[in-house]
């Protein structure tokens, strides 16, 4: 790559602008060619600069299409130079008007074989104006974007597989406690087919409250990988911040189960209704004994717990403090060193030795070695006994409860620059109806009848009713439910004749 | 080669004692060595899945010491030849000539050099021709063949090396464009031909094309100075997944120059703006980013065209970041090609071909890719075509050392006259000729 400045030597520059009227001289005129060029050189130059455009191109242009028939860019035939004076071959001038290429490919395109050809002897290359080469439909062939999206995949796939491997692999237990409401279906299937996608040996433990319940047995049953389902037998209070600890409770049962069978991984608290990158399960993996990674808050956990709605963020959230991000996570120095948290109103430093800053955080962005639980031999001393601190009685606001010191916790996700997890929860009133299973029974009925209800009358029989309905243990009474199977146009005019 | 082995039994029971025993020893050390060399290659072989290993046409020279197998002797020429030029005007240790001066400043160092003149293989002549800087920063190689002729003077009337040789012996650092032609503009470089006093020694220079004037036989071809500490800065992690079919930032046309177009690169680098400028798979254009080097990181094929010289630091940038350059320079030689395999490393695109660049670069076979990848990535590659301060094994420093060392011993007749005519001091044109002072300009 040259400056484009270079050449801008003051005699240089002059000399460029008429450029000289090519042509070819053999060795015997060449002082007698150069008086004469410099005669015409400066003829041209001073006409140009009196007309205002050059001259020399369009004489040129002239002189060139006699002979553009016979001579070759590049030919063999031209003398190699060592020697004699260069010939400028003077070819398109305007490029505009460039010789076209074929568009078929040439067959003598092998890239290698032209540097390998030993038996040429003199250059294939002149100096001076060479024709810009464009070829007649200079737009992509879709076929050739085809071929090097495929170049472009294959080598990625390469790159995952020499740089992007986990350094060892290791099991994985993801704990995660339910129970039974309207939105469970939604929150805990998507979490099981998220958990089915994952590349790892993975052990799934449900813990419920209000006792195993079929349909949480339905939902987790197909999963394909082990699933422990246990339960607790204290329902979810309907109050939303009493749900916190009890959630704290139903971990703590997963736990005590996980020190009582000894597994062996790496223990997750996957939420039913947070969100998970498939990438999360890879960091998870690399943790040595506690790990801890940033979790995106999609709306404010902390409404959640006081009770209101966390549908969205709100002003008074903002008015205590000021909003940071919505991020909860570790923070890190230059070297990768955990020298502190982050949570959504800004940054917390360590308090000092002892001290948990981030007791407030959700438990969802901690993963921990299992051996922790049970192996009280070979776990690192800033991790405590499990009888110091699994006390049903306590808070247990997030797992760092477990940790003496917080500045030996490992950041996971490029030091928390990456959020692999997002809390985003989402709920029906406490006392929300929905129908068992989300399976409708055959004969749907109106509950509460209305003066001015869109249903219909109950239609003559068309056809004998089916034998078994699933009677559906709602709160409410059992009422048989017709089938709301009826046409459109029927129902409109039904509603029509019952105007009054 | 085992077989070599027992063969060495059989000849020191069946020969003379006193004569079989040195050659049976010799030969038991042959089989030693051989069977150490055998295991350190597998050895090499676990890191094969990350990179392979680069065999040059010379075997794995990339990785040849030079140290013990030359002797440099370098000689102390006044400094207005050198370090005065440095000190005039310090933006010549950056720009892309430096080499000449690193060169320097590394054999001072090396123990490679010699300070007995009569025991050395080769003599560097340590003059910068390069620093001359015009007020943008671009170097006018006008006087430089003045300063050549008048160090070279000075060096045959103060050392007797250069007359016993007429410099056979002697090498000297050309990084300008055309070499040691010594003018930017390629005509007139290809006018004035090589340095006449210069025509025996041996070159150390960035411009090389073949069947071309200013580049002699015996010359060797050096990468062009790029800081080190600039590239690797700029790493990025090498799990970022490749997305960049084909990259290229620099100029098209040269509209100070050559505002036409057809001069300046020979037309190639307009012929892959018209052609490609529309085309998605080419990431061309004419800005600067400040991401360049990312995304050189994040590209399969970087494109190294031709401009006003056929060399480019792109293929340095390219070969620190892994992506696979595709050279369009007819008849170029490459930097260390004794060494490097080019061939299977880059991609040659004759000038005629480039409106087919896209075809030519989706119908290479995804193993071969996969391969020059590989290569590319392996260390030894990315050192030999840097010049880092201060300098490391391997690197371009040595890989100079070994060319050099590749051409020994000399041919015993440069030291006996042979009937040529001795050079001619007053070759050239005779604006050569005028003297050269240093500090003044003269």
């Amino acid at each position: 790559m040259k400056f484009a400045g270079q050449r801008l030597s003051p005699g240089h520059r002059a000399g460029r602008k008429g450029n000289s009227p090519e042509k070819s001289t053999d060795a015997t005129l060449r002082s007698a060619s150069s008086v004469f060029r410099l005669l015409l050189h400066s003829f041209f130059c001073i006409v140009s600069l009196l007309l205002g455009f050059r001259l020399s191109r369009e004489s040129l242009m002239l002189a060139v299409s006699v002979r553009n028939s016979v001579n070759d860019l590049g030919s063999s035939t031209m003398p190699a130079f060592q020697s004699e004076f260069p010939v400028a071959f003077p070819m398109a001038i305007n490029h505009t008007h460039v010789k076209l290429v074929q568009e078929e490919f040439p067959s003598d395109l092998d890239p290698v074989k032209q540097i390998l050809d030993e038996g040429e002897k003199s250059s294939r290359v002149s100096v001076g104006r060479h024709q810009i080469l464009i070829r007649e439909l200079p737009y992509p062939d879709p076929a050739e974007v085809m071929k090097a999206h495929l170049i472009l995949a294959r080598v990625q796939q390469e790159q995952r597989r020499i740089y992007g491997q986990v350094e060892r692999r290791q099991p994985l237990i993801v704990i995660t406690p339910t129970y039974r409401r309207a939105f469970q279906m939604l929150h805990l299937s998507s979490l099981k087919h998220t958990l089915m996608l994952v590349h790892a040996q993975l052990t799934w433990i449900v813990i419920e409250a209000g006792g195993r319940s079929t349909e949480t047995a339905a939902i987790i049953s197909d999963s394909g990988f082990k699933v422990y389902h246990l339960h607790l037998a204290q329902p979810m209070p309907p109050e939303w911040s009493k749900r916190l600890h009890m959630e704290a409770l139903l971990r703590l049962r997963g736990l005590r189960f996980i020190r009582e069978k000894k597994l062996d991984g790496v223990v997750i608290f996957a939420d039913e209704s947070n969100s998970h990158r498939v990438e999360l399960f890879d960091e998870a993996q690399r943790v040595q004994w506690f790990g801890a990674l940033s979790i995106g808050l999609l709306m404010p956990p902390k409404r959640y717990e006081r009770g209101k709605s966390p549908l969205r963020w709100d002003i008074l959230d903002f008015k205590a403090r000021p909003l940071f991000l919505p991020v909860q996570g570790p923070a890190c120095n230059e070297s990768g060193y955990l020298v502190g948290w982050y949570y959504e109103y800004g940054s917390l430093a360590p308090k000092g030795n002892g001290s948990r800053t981030s007791g407030g955080f959700e438990w969802a962005g901690f993963a921990f070695n299992a051996a922790v639980l049970y192996d009280s031999v070979n776990k690192p001393s800033w991790i405590r006994d499990w009888d110091e601190w699994a006390n049903e009685d306590d808070e247990l606001r997030s797992p760092t409860v477990m940790v003496s010191d917080e500045k030996f916790i490992e950041p996971l996700g490029d030091c928390g620059r990456n959020v692999l997890v997002w809390w985003a929860r989402s709920e029906a009133r406490s006392d929300s109806k929905y129908p068992e299973g989300w399976v409708l029974s055959e004969q749907l009925e109106v509950v509460v009848p209305a003066k001015r209800t869109p249903w219909p009358d109950p239609p003559p029989p068309v056809a004998p009713p089916p034998p078994a309905a699933i009677n559906a243990s709602l709160g409410q009474g059992s009422h048989e439910k017709k089938r709301q199977g009826k046409r459109r146009n029927q129902v409109k005019r039904n509603s029509k004749k019952q105007d009054p | 080669m085992e077989d070599l082995c027992p063969h060495s039994l059989e000849l020191t029971q069946k020969m003379d004692y006193g004569l079989t025993r040195r050659r049976g020893v010799l030969l038991r050390l042959f089989c030693g060595l051989l069977i150490a060399s055998l295991s350190r290659v597998d050895s090499a072989g676990l890191a094969e899945e990350l990179h392979e290993r680069i065999s040059g046409t010379a075997g794995d020279v990339l990785e040849d010491d030079p140290v013990g197998r030359l002797k440099v002797f370098v000689y102390d020429l006044p400094a207005k030849y050198n370090t005065h030029m440095v000190d005039k005007d310090p933006r010549c240790l950056n720009h892309m000539f430096a080499t000449e001066i690193f060169l320097h400043r590394f054999l001072l160092e090396s123990p490679v050099r010699t300070l007995n003149a009569d025991e050395a293989d080769w003599f560097y002549v340590p003059v910068y021709t390069t620093c001359d800087l015009t007020s943008n920063g671009l170097p006018l190689p006008f006087k430089a063949p003045r300063m050549m002729r008048s160090a070279l003077q000075y060096l045959s009337r103060t050392w007797p090396y250069w007359n016993r040789t007429e410099g056979a012996d002697h090498f000297f650092t050309v990084p300008h464009d055309f070499g040691a032609c010594f003018h930017y503009q390629e005509e007139q470089a290809i006018n004035r031909g090589i340095l006449h006093l210069l025509s025996k020694a041996t070159l150390v220079q960035t411009f090389g094309q073949r069947f071309h004037v200013c580049l002699k036989e015996g010359s060797i071809v050096v990468p062009p100075y790029a800081p080190p500490s600039r590239m690797q800065s700029r790493f990025i992690p090498p799990s970022i997944p490749r997305s960049i079919f084909v990259y290229f930032r620099g100029l098209f046309y040269d509209p100070g120059n050559d505002p036409e177009g057809g001069y300046y690169s020979r037309g190639a680098r307009a012929a892959v703006w018209e052609n490609f400028k529309n085309n998605i798979l080419f990431d061309i254009s004419a800005e600067h980013p400040g991401t360049y080097y990312e995304d050189m990181q994040r590209s399969i094929f970087c494109l190294c065209p031709l401009g006003w010289a056929p060399w480019s630091p792109r293929l340095v940038e390219g070969v620190q970041f892994g992506c696979i350059p595709v050279i369009i320079a007819d008849d170029i030689v490459l930097p260390f090609a004794d060494a490097i395999p080019w061939e299977k490393i880059g991609v040659f695109v004759n000038e005629k071909d480039v409106p087919n660049l896209d075809k030519i670069l989706t119908s290479i076979p995804i193993e071969q890719i996969l391969e020059k990848q590989r290569l590319l990535a392996n260390p030894a590659m990315k050192q030999a075509m840097l010049f880092p301060q201060p300098a490391q094994p391997g690197d371009a420093f040595h890989q100079i050392l070994n060319g050099l060392a590749r051409k020994l011993p000399h041919n015993v007749s440069i030291y006996q006259g042979t009937g040529e005519p001795a050079l001619n001091w007053t070759a050239g044109p005779p604006g050569d000729l005028l003297p050269w002072v240093g500090d003044k300009d003269s």
